[in-house]
Formats: structure tokens, sequence, C-alpha cells
């Protein structure tokens, strides 16, 4: 199987080497960084376009652009959205460098019309099913409490849900939380929510570009089963210092950046903290009230620009939730990342970056702080990874991109100790170790017409020990399998290895001008799950590898869209449609019920199912004028089937939301004064309830005698949410902008549904008597949330 | 309170929080046709008294009665030494087993059968008496600093679980005669700990089960948070009964099932309680059948 795999990738590899030589000739190389003339950041997907050839490329995630063209005299147009287009004439009889230094659009943009190439990327650009909001446009959006939020924009995109308010992570194409690669700077983030679901790990004064992959994932990415979340943030001003932040009702935010060496080098430290237990100290009391309850993150960044030919980036995260009951209880949650990169020009068309991360994800829970009365307990996933990149610019029709990554994982799935008078009791469970590596190529031509990416991935997948290897005997379906057998293996000796090639196709075929059509294939393999049968994930979620019992999550994709513009790129219409079939999911055991945490046998309470997902994603943007906004609509199934569970047929996930509607305006309505609103509509969840019940020495056990999984749906999602933001007076001689922020979250009250269940009364029945049964609707926010929040730049 | 309410209860809390303007409101709901099925409520003990079976049919989740019982049935119990036990109908669909003197139902190490005959057809389930070691002490003290509850006397039992990995156990507590009846009450134990795996064969209950015996306050009664589990002159008494890994499994999903609905957000989907009673054509039906040997201590507080 492996040795039938590495034959194809070298016959891959062999095609590519063949197209290279096809394309070379005697040509010059155009290449160097686009940066912001403000604040040095370079500018990543500006556009490079050369008038005479009506072709040209983009700046890729580092702001470097090449291309090879002959010899010759040029006219090129930089472009990039919010920017003045910057054009220069060129005469090309040499290899040259030229790095690009463009300014904001002063002007107000509701007056000008700007006619540059790159609006039109929604039909131009290769890539579908590509959801990218601009921080600015992010910062406009009504949000929860006035805070600007990331992952919660996203959600207002085609194919992009949560399971409810509060919830933790985010749904692509009814895919779980777990198969979203998070990535800041590169480092995978395991945990991308602060406060349960309400707010994202990323702070918004740090963030330069927000990428989310929904399917034709290029095969440079991999990893995760349905989507790539790529959160790239900004390197630090390199021309000045300068101070932003703001304060809100829930936290503050303060970031710094400034240049070290002007022009060479430049940091950005950014901070948040939450004061919730500020504001909710008054509530609190009977010992609650030295209770703690905040989150805080820290984001740092620094780089240095040796030469021409290399650039060096270390970045770093940390965050923290806290929770603490009184002096005896504390939970607290927390992600810790730190990337490592360094970009080298082996030549004017070779583009490398070697990316080092380390990412953590830990949580610890502790009760009884006394010598001899206490309950520790904490669970980690660690991993460090190695990951060059090479890019290599041939023309301007013919791209190559190689690269592979390697990720040593280390799981500590539990260490709980319990101490009492009687001495130590350790529940914990061993380490778990894997190592999973990819190498891949993809290759983006253009020939006419059409322009294609096609590459693959092969991905391999090795856990290890040091550990103990579980065998389970069978089971009726859905009940737990019991140990049959335990091999004991030492450091780095292989377990289980999985291999997998993954191909990868994204084409396009330009109808004309405004008009494109596009299709894309995707397979993805997921080698690490996490471990979660709750409606919302919690924090205390464990990730598991694959094992010899746990397979690798298997997907395809298949997806094609249509997409055009309308009026001079003011309008943007684009529809997709996807179909998604996906093998070894995660389920859970029926009978008994499971034990998902400090379970030694867990492998033997987990089930593997097969999905699909299919949808219809419908979106209508409109990009110029003093009203701006979208329309987003999808129509979508995902469907589960499962041996032991709803009789073996197929039964809708509870990610599956059959309408998502969105709708988001902005307004100009002065200089000063924007005002923004969204509505979002969402069909009911999947839940299952029970029909019947019985009694068993006193107790009430709820039944349902048709043994089926999600049978009915709670009411549908709808709210509205309104904001104004007012800008203060431009004053020129003073670098202070201040700008106001009121917003009005869940305007007209309603009181949206997260889940409905059934209960018993909380009370204590009386013994003999009937158990008393009802039905309840929880809302997390029942009611409407005003907010004001004050930003500023300095 | 086990690992799991443990976890939730953290949760709880920081959702409270959050939603202080959050909310829960009652509704009614459709839900599927019910297809009816025959319920068996038998654990039996080794303990000095009449025995009862409960035979019934399930019943409509939101009928908020008690069960009708189910009347007409043969049921007898068969032990493996050989013994016979009848039980009689009474009133309701309760079958009973009535000793002479102080006769018990038998001995640890016995296994049993239960034989039903009912409208035409058989069912049956087969159980063991496992050892169950003795409560070795009660203890109790005052406590002035709970984070949670009220300040008062809290209490502790002690145990230890023999070795050899696979004793289950239910603690039931009863205070002042009465049994700590609520769903999050239930206390159950895996040798030492709180599930299979967990590497405490043959040692002494782990705290969280020690002290599990401590009444759950009310939210909105006057039995609530302000008023410690027990009181000077409070009789505090715990039974330790040795069950099946089945009953163990079952009442885990028990619990599990009935205060799924307190846990908001983090809820799971709802499964069904396996129990052990099947049809002679092997299709499952409602209930358990479990013979426990029980140790048991009182104590009153002083």
């Amino acid at each position: 199987m492996t040795s039938n795999l590495l034959k194809k990738c070298c016959w891959l590899l062999l095609l590519c080497g063949c197209t290279i030589s096809t394309f070379a000739q005697e040509k010059f190389t155009l290449s160097g960084y686009l940066k912001d003339s403000d604040t040095g950041e370079t500018l990543i997907g500006a556009s490079v376009f050369i008038q005479e050839l009506g072709t040209g490329t983009t700046s890729n995630e580092y702001g470097f652009y090449s291309i090879s063209i002959p010899e010759g005299t040029y006219t090129i147009d930089f472009t990039y959205i919010g920017f003045s287009t910057k054009t220069e004439t060129i005469s090309l009889t040499e290899n040259i460098k030229l790095d690009i230094e463009m300014g904001e659009n002063t002007e107000d943009l509701m007056e000008v019309v700007v006619t540059s190439k790159v609006e039109d990327r929604n039909v131009s650009d290769l890539q579908m099913s590509v959801n990218k909001l601009d921080v600015s446009t992010i910062k406009k959006i009504p949000s929860l409490l006035g805070e600007v939020e990331i992952i919660r924009s996203l959600q207002l995109l085609p194919g992009v849900s949560t399971v409810g308010e509060g919830a933790t992570g985010f749904n692509v194409r009814g895919g779980s939380i777990d198969q979203n690669l998070v990535l800041l700077d590169e480092a995978p983030v395991y945990n991308s929510s602060h406060l349960l679901g309400f707010f994202s790990v990323f702070n918004p004064d740090a963030v330069k570009d927000v990428q989310l992959y929904k399917g034709g994932i290029p095969s440079r990415f991999g990893g995760r089963l349905s989507s790539i979340l790529d959160v790239r943030m900004k390197e630090g001003n390199n021309k000045k210092l300068s101070l932003s932040g703001g304060i809100g009702t829930i936290f503050s935010r303060l970031s710094l950046e400034a240049p070290i060496i002007k022009d060479k080098a430049s940091f950005i430290v950014a901070a948040r903290r939450s004061y919730i237990d500020v504001l909710a100290k008054p509530f609190l009391t009977d010992g609650l009230d030295n209770s703690i309850l905040n989150f805080y993150d820290i984001t740092v960044k620094t780089n240095y620009n040796i030469n021409d030919k290399n650039r060096v980036f270390l970045s770093g995260y940390l965050g923290r939730d806290n929770f603490g009951f009184g002096d005896n209880a504390g939970f607290n949650w927390g992600n810790k990342t730190a990337t490592v990169r360094w970009n080298h020009l082996f030549s004017d068309k070779l583009f490398s970056n070697l990316t080092l991360f380390y990412s953590n994800y830990d949580y610890q829970i502790n009760f009884g702080g006394s010598s001899d009365n206490s309950f520790n307990w904490d669970a980690k996933i660690i991993n460090y990874s190695a990951k060059p990149e090479f890019t290599y610019y041939i023309s301007p029709t013919n791209v190559l991109r190689f690269g592979g990554q390697g990720i040593v994982y280390e799981f500590e799935p539990g260490n709980a100790t319990g101490v009492s008078e009687n001495g130590t009791t350790d529940l914990s469970l061993a380490k778990q170790y894997a190592i999973e590596s990819a190498v891949y190529v993809e290759n983006k031509l253009t020939f006419g017409k059409f322009e294609t990416n096609y590459g693959f991935r092969l991905s391999y997948f090795n856990y290890t020990g040091a550990g103990n290897a579980y065998e389970y005997g069978d089971a009726p379906a859905g009940t737990r399998r019991p140990v049959t057998n335990i091999t004991s293996f030492n450091q780095w000796e292989s377990i289980k290895t999985y291999a997998n090639l993954e191909p990868r196709l994204a084409l396009k075929y330009q109808i004309n001008k405004d008009k494109s059509l596009k299709a894309s294939y995707m397979r993805t393999a997921q080698y690490i799950h996490l471990v979660s049968n709750t409606t919302a994930s919690t924090p205390v979620d464990v990730w598991t590898p694959s094992t010899n019992n746990i397979k690798p999550q298997l997907a395809d994709q298949y997806a094609i869209g249509y997409f055009q513009n309308l009026k001079d790129n003011a309008y943007e219409i684009s529809a997709e449609t996807y179909y998604k079939k996906m093998d070894n999911l995660l389920d859970y055991i029926i009978a008994p019920s499971p034990e998902l945490l400090l379970n030694e046998f867990l492998e033997g309470d987990i089930l593997a199912g097969d999905g699909r997902a299919y949808g219809l994603e419908l979106m209508l943007k409109k990009n110029k004028g003093k009203f701006t906004g979208w329309l987003s609509y999808t129509l979508a199934r995902t469907e589960l089937k499962v041996e032991g569970i709803n009789k073996d047929e197929w039964y809708p996930s509870r990610f599956d939301q059959t309408h998502n509607l969105s709708l988001t305006g902005f307004y100009q309505a002065s200089k000063r004064l924007s005002l923004s609103a969204n509505f979002a509509y969402i069909s009911g969840a999947p839940v299952t309830f029970a029909n019947g019940g019985y009694y068993q020495q006193g107790y009430y056990i709820p039944h349902n005698s048709e043994e089926t999984r999600n049978n009915s749906r709670i009411p549908a999602y709808h709210r509205a949410d309104v904001s104004a933001t007012l800008e203060g007076k431009k004053n020129e001689e003073h670098r202070w902008k201040g700008r106001w922020v009121f917003s009005v979250y869940n305007l007209y009250n309603r009181r949206n549904a997260f889940s409905v269940y059934q209960r018993q009364d909380n009370n204590r029945t009386a013994i003999g008597a009937p158990v008393s049964t009802s039905a309840y609707q929880l809302s997390v926010i029942g009611s409407i949330v005003p907010a004001i929040a004050y930003n500023f730049e300095f | 309170m086990t690992i799991k309410s443990i976890i939730k209860y953290s949760f709880l809390f920081p959702i409270f929080i959050l939603t202080i303007s959050g909310c829960e409101d009652a509704i009614d709901i459709d839900v599927e046709p019910l297809t009816e099925q025959l319920v068996v409520d038998a654990w039996l003990t080794n303990q000095v008294g009449p025995q009862t079976i409960k035979l019934s049919m399930s019943q409509p989740y939101f009928d908020n009665t008690l069960a009708e019982g189910l009347s007409g049935a043969v049921v007898t119990v068969t032990s493996s030494s050989g013994t016979v036990f009848e039980f009689e109908e009474t009133e309701n669909g309760n079958y009973v087993w009535t000793p002479i003197a102080n006769e018990t139902i038998g001995e640890v190490g016995t296994d049993y059968g239960l034989q039903i005959r009912v409208d035409g057809q058989n069912y049956g389930s087969i159980s063991t008496m496992n050892r169950v070691p003795s409560v070795d002490s009660i203890t109790y003290e005052v406590r002035g600093d709970e984070t949670f509850g009220a300040n008062g006397v809290y209490a502790e039992f002690f145990a230890r679980d023999p070795l050899g990995v696979g004793d289950t156990y239910w603690v039931k507590t009863f205070k002042n005669g009465v049994f700590l009846n609520k769903p999050d009450e239930i206390s159950l134990a895996f040798d030492a700990g709180f599930s299979e795996g967990g590497q405490v064969d043959g040692q002494i209950f782990i705290t969280p089960i020690r002290q599990s015996i401590n009444r759950i306050a009310d939210m909105d009664t006057e039995d609530s948070r302000d008023v410690a589990p027990w009181d000077v002159g409070d009789e505090i008494r715990v039974e330790l009964h040795a069950i099946n890994n089945d009953a163990f499994y079952f009442l885990t999903s028990t619990q599990q099932q009935i205060t799924n609905g307190n846990n908001g957000i983090f809820s799971e989907p709802i499964i069904n309680t396996r129990g052990n009673i099947f049809r002679e054509d092997g299709e499952q039906v409602l209930g358990m059948f479990n013979v426990s040997a029980v140790s048991a201590m009182a104590v009153v507080v002083d």
C-alpha cells in the first residue's frame, strides 16, 4: 500500500518536473515585497498586474511576489483593496528587485470609484470555497457587547455555523469543531474560544489577515477534514511607534507596535483582559465572593529583515481562561503557541519558508485546597513541528509549490490525583505519542481561459509508544467492547501506522471578464480527534490520536460554483454546491453510557461512523456605494450513519441546519458616522426526545421506544443586531484617533433556544410519589444586550 | 458527586454568570408516539424482610403519574442451590416473596434466575449475589467554609473494596430512615473508584465516594443550600449494596439520562438505558433484575 503510494508520488513529481522544463525559456524575473507605506506591514494577496500582457500574480502570505516574463518595457499596476493603486513603468532587461510601498486610500471610499483588478477576485481567483473577511469589515459588524469578533463574523458567511450562542468553535459544511485546523501564524490552536464560545482567542488588533478554506483546500494544508482557518498576525509597524486599544463592556485591549530598527525590524505586543469577575461581584455571595472569572491573552510578534534574501519572524500567543470558586476550587484552560519562521530566497524565483512551531493546549481542575483533601486533574496536548515550504515561480502561468511537514504529538489524556487523609489516589492515564508527517506538491497552471491548481499530499501517521496498545473483542453493535489483550511498547516504537494519499484539485474556467465557473475536489485525512459527546464542546474534552483501534477520519469533497460580478464589480454573486463523504467519524456507544474522561479503555467506547454532507451556498455582496453588505444563504444537510445507533439508519447530525440565512449591511451615513445591522435566521438544530418513561426503584427513566437519534428539532433561531460607529473628529495635528461603538445585540429581545430538553423536577420527590416531568428551552442570551465600547489608535 | 457532576458543576458556574440574562422556559413539545413495553423492577437483597418485584408497562414521558401495575403474571426466582422463591401478586403489579421468620434470599456467590410468565409470553434474567465489604465507620464533622453549600455537619463513610477487579457497588444513604432518592444522589463505585480502569482495586473508597452520602440540596424548597446535610440528632444510615456489573452500568446510565437535562448546553444525546431482562425470543424489555448482598451501618449525629 505504502510503496504503491510512493510510486504514485514519484510519478507526480516527475510530471511536475516535465512541466517546469516545458516552460523554461529566456526570461527575466521581477520580484519583491508589497508593503503598506504607513506601517511597513507586508500585504497578503495584493495584485501585480502587467497591462501589456494582461496577466499577473498576487503576493503570497509573506507579501512576496515574483513574476518571470520576457524582456521588455511594462506598465505594472499594484493593487490592494482599500489602498491606492500604484502604477510603475519598468524596463525589464535583467532580473529586477522591486519592493513597493502602497498608501491607504485616504480619500473617502464612498466617493471614489476604484477600478482595480483585485476587485474582481470573486470571479478571477482560482480558489473557491473560501471565506475571507477583511479585518476592517469585521470591525464594522455589530457584535455581542461591542467586541470585534473574528470567528463569529465568519459565521455570517455561507457554510459556517455554530451549534449555538456561547458554544466553542465553529462548524464548516457540517463538520465537527475538531475538523477545523485553526492556525495562528501557522501554529495550530486547539481551542479557539474564550469564555466557552463567546469570544475567539484572536485579538483583532493583532490580526492582519483571515482566510477560511471550506473546500478545495490546496495540498500545502492538511491534517483536518473540513476546513483550514489561516489567521496571520501583523508584523508590527516598522515605521513608527503606534498604540491602539479599546475599552469595552467586558474586556479591554491594548496593543503596541514599533520599529526596533526602522524598516528592518519591528514588534507588536497585544494584550486583552476581561473583567467579568469585577462586574459579577455583586451577584456573588455565600463564599463565592472570592470567585475568579476572567480570561486574558497576549500576542507578541517580532521580525527582522536580515537582508534581501532572508527574513525571520518570531511569534507567540498565550491565553488563559480562569474560573475560581471561593478558595478551594478552580478551573482554567488555555493555549500557548510559539512560531519561528525563516523566509529565504534561493533565487528571485524560488521562495522558501521554514516554520518551526510549538503548540500546547491544557486544562487544570482543582478541588479542595487543603493538604489532606484535594483533587487535581489536568490534561494536555503538545506538539512540535517543522514545516519547510518552497514556492517556485516558473512563469506567470506556472507556479510550483512543494514542501513537507513533520509533527510530534504528545498527549496527556488525563492526570488526576485525589489526596485524602488515607493517602493519594492516582487516576492518571498514560501519555500517548504520535508522529505525523506529510509531503506535498501543488502546481498552479493557467492555459487560456482555464486555470488549475492540482497536487497531492501524502500523509503518514505513526502511533508510537511508550504506552500500551489495547486489543478489543467483539460486542453487539453500539455497546462497549471488552479488552482482550494489552501489549506494552517502548518509546517511539511503532504501534500502528496509517498512510493516505490526498489528491487535491481546483479548476477555473473564466467565461468572460465578469463570470467564471469553478470546481474542486479534495481528499483530506485527519489523524487526531477531539472526543466530545455533548451538544457544545467543553474545554475538558480530550484529544486522542488515531490508534490501532481508532482509524483516521477521511473525507472526499466535491464542489462546483458559479461566480459573477455585476456593475463594474459593485455586486458579487456566487453560488456553490458541495458534496462531502466522510468515513470513520467518531461516535460513542449507547450501552452502557460512554465514559469519555479518565477512561483507560476509552477506545472500547468509541464507534466509527459514516457521514455525508451536501448543500448549496449562495452569496450576494454589494461592495460599493454608501450602502454595502451581503446576503448569505446556505441550504444544507449533514447526516451520519453509525452501526448500533438509530437502527443503523442515516440520521441528521447535531450540526444539521437546513436553512441558514444572514443579512449584513453597512451604511456610511456621514464621514464620521457609520451604521451597521445584521440579521440571522437558522433552522432549529436536531435533538433527541424520549417519548416514554418507566420506574425503577422510584427513579423515572426516560426512554425512546423507537430507538431513534435526533428525532425532533428545536425552534428556529433568529436575531437582529445593530451598531453605530462614531469616529472622533479628525485633527491633523493630533495622532490620537478615537472611535465610539454603540451596539445592540438581540435587538428584538428574542429568547432563542440553545437547546430544548426534557427534565424532571430538580427538587426531591417524596418516596412513592410520581415524578414530575416537563420540557424546557434554554436560552443563553435571554434579553437585549446593549453595549458601548471606545477604541483608539495613536 | 461523580467526576462528571464535578465537571458539570464547574461549567454551570460560568454559564450561570454568563446567563444572568439567560433563562430557562417551560415549553410544550411533540414527541414520537410511544410503543409500550413491559417494565420489570426487580432489585432484590439478602436483607431481612419481604422482597418485591414490580411489573408494569412503560408510559408516555409526560404522564406525571405512577405506573399502573400489570397483574396476572406468574413470577418466580430460582437459586443455583435449587431453592424456588414464589412471588405472590399483592396489589398494583407488586409481586412479593414473604420470608418465614429470619429467612433471607440466600448467600453470596449464589446465582439466581428470574422467570416471569405474563400474557402468554415468558421472560427471564439472571443475577449473581456478589460479595460485599462491611461499612467500617461513618464519621461526621462540622464544616465552616463550604463553597457550594451551607456550613454545618457533613458525613463520610469508610469501607475497603476487597482485592480483585470488578466489584461494583451502590451506596444508599438514609436520613432518619428516609432514603435519599434524588437522581443526583445515586452513588456508584467500581472497585474503590468511579469507573472501570480506575486502578483503585482493593483500596478504601476514594474521597468523593466516601463523601457521597451527604444529601444534595434542592434549588427552591426549604431543603435548600442554606441547610447543611445533617443536623444534631439525625440518624445516618449507609447501606453498601454489591450489585452486578450490569446493574452498575444500568444505574450509571439512569443517573446520566435523568440529569442530562440539567447540563444545559453540555447535554449529551439521550440514549436508552439497557437492562438485563429478555423475552424468550431474545427481545429485550425494560428494567433490571439484580440480587444484592448488603452491608450497613447507622450512627446518630450528636
